[in-house]
């Protein structure tokens, strides 16, 4: 792998990331999200709840959508405009392309997190553990969009792929205050296992057995897309 | 004169059939070889097979002297290709696409700004490509497979859809690019752009070589044996390339009557349309 191609790739990626309002909104919208409920005062109303729930909510969403939406509408994008054929026509590696999509999307995604932490009020100490389990919690999510990416012939078909992983990752944990089984089931999510997992931290219970639990939930979730993606690109390569 | 291309027999086949059927031929260093056929002949499923975009099911294929197989990240660095997929960024401007291919390929921007004006895209350089007109993304295409200066190039219908003036700058270009040594693999359904830039033409039909030589060598072979006699009084005279014919231009000429002498040679198109019965 040529990083210094990567690099080239990854300033090309971020700046089309800019440039499309279609990408770069719906990176936002969390963030929008949270800045909504502090400026009508809705989160005065829940007290000292209010960052946790803030917390909570703006990183399920950016985690779902940033990291499921981004390299797989980038890859599909690219196929779907050729300029994938141009740029591997241009000696460029498939795993130098997929690189820079997925450091894109952690960078908008812990950009987005990082305000959405700030915004939150949660006490910024804790700041560089909670990007930490985002990256934990996110890189599933990434490694199902690539394999999206790999699936997809176009844009107009990766949402068919993205919306129910989106929706499976996402609902329980949004819902696991509802009931008891959808709590249960929330815990077995990535990012419902990686909230757990900064709350372990942030009450100094990072060496315990409910820890070791979340680490082993969202290890289990990077490795299933892992090999789903590798046995993706073996049969299918990248421009398919 | 080394070998830069070689096909051996090379078959392959799609579900619809075989696309290419046994196809052989090779290209010297150095040499603009065209590649003419009509559409569906398998001219671009051959640049594919070359540039590892597709795999053949049986044959050979030799690159730079070697198995196409084992063909390596450096030695792609001197291959540049252009086909009808080659595809540009539509949010970056003419610009930033060739500054973006010249960091790609490690040259600098001053080759991009050098070819934009030769393409005639220096005035529109700010331009965003979704706004281009076809034949600018052409250019544009164009102008990003020449950025490293490849040694071997593949390029597929390169001035479809440019207007006369650009034809012209291409294939100036291209020539320049031949006396620096570059080793041109074009397809074309243009005969006069392969008459004029092509040392060897090679007809494909239906995924089979019909024949192959230099454009005079295929005129020559192919020639009718005729001669066109057009007197004062405007009479067209064909004769045959033979005694009797030699006599009547010979009789025609000692009335005072010999207007013009042309012998018959086909044009590219017109030994197509022999040899396979079938029109571009």
């Amino acid at each position: 792998m040529n990083l210094k191609k990567t690099g080239i790739l990854y300033g090309k990626d971020l700046n089309d990331f800019i440039k499309n309002p279609g990408i770069s909104v719906a990176a936002l919208i969390p963030v929008l999200f949270v800045v909504l409920y502090r400026s009508i005062g809705l989160a005065d109303a829940l007290g000292d709840y209010a960052s946790y729930f803030l917390l909570n909510i703006g990183t399920v969403m950016s985690i779902a959508m940033v990291a499921l939406l981004l390299v797989s509408t980038s890859v599909a994008e690219e196929k779907e405009k050729f300029t994938l054929r141009t740029l591997m026509m241009s000696n460029v590696k498939a795993s130098e392309f997929l690189l820079s999509k997925i450091l894109v999307t952690l960078t908008v995604m812990l950009l987005c997190n990082a305000l959405i932490f700030i915004l939150s009020g949660t006490e910024l100490s804790a700041l560089p553990f909670y990007l930490v389990c985002c990256v934990l919690g996110s890189a599933s999510l990434i490694m199902f969009s690539a394999c999206i990416g790999i699936m997809a012939r176009d844009q107009m078909s990766t949402s068919i792929y993205q919306i129910p992983i989106m929706l499976l990752v996402m609902l329980p944990a949004l819902l696991s205050g509802f009931n008891s089984f959808i709590g249960t089931l929330a815990s077995l999510t990535p990012i419902a296992a990686m909230m757990s997992l900064f709350e372990n931290f942030q009450a100094g219970q990072l060496v315990s057995a409910a820890a070791l639990q979340n680490l082993a939930v969202m290890l289990v979730w990077i490795a299933v897309p892992s090999i789903l993606f590798a046995w993706l690109y073996r049969r299918k390569g990248i421009d398919n | 004169m080394s070998e830069m291309i070689r096909l051996e027999q090379v078959c392959l086949r799609f579900k619809t059939g075989f696309a290419l059927d046994g196809l052989s031929f090779q290209v010297e260093s150095g040499q603009v070889f065209g590649f003419l056929g009509p559409s569906g002949a398998g001219k671009t499923t051959t640049i594919k097979l070359l540039t590892k975009q597709l795999v053949k099911d049986s044959g050979q294929i030799y690159l730079f002297g070697k198995p196409v197989e084992e063909v390596s990240r450096d030695d792609f660095e001197k291959i540049g290709v252009l086909t009808d997929t080659n595809g540009l960024y539509e949010r970056m401007s003419i610009e930033e696409n060739l500054k973006f291919f010249a960091r790609l390929r490690g040259v600098s921007p001053e080759r991009g700004t050098e070819l934009l004006k030769r393409m005639g895209l220096y005035d529109s350089r700010k331009t965003p490509v979704k706004k281009c007109s076809k034949g600018m993304r052409q250019r544009v295409s164009l102008a990003v497979v020449l950025l490293h200066s490849p040694k071997l190039l593949f390029l597929d219908e390169p001035t479809s859809g440019l207007d006369p003036a650009t034809i012209q700058e291409v294939h100036r270009l291209l020539l320049e690019m031949k006396d620096e040594g570059t080793t041109i693999f074009l397809t074309t359904h243009n005969m006069e752009e392969a008459d004029k830039l092509c040392d060897c033409v090679g007809i494909l039909d239906q995924g089979k070589l019909v024949t192959s030589g230099s454009p005079l060598e295929l005129k020559l072979r192919y020639a009718h044996d005729q001669i066109n006699i057009r007197t004062r009084s405007g009479e067209m005279i064909t004769v045959n390339k033979d005694t009797a014919g030699a006599e009547k231009i010979l009789e025609i000429a000692r009335a005072g009557q010999l207007m013009t002498v042309h012998s018959q040679e086909p044009n590219l198109e017109e030994i197509f349309l022999m040899l396979t019965g079938r029109k571009f």
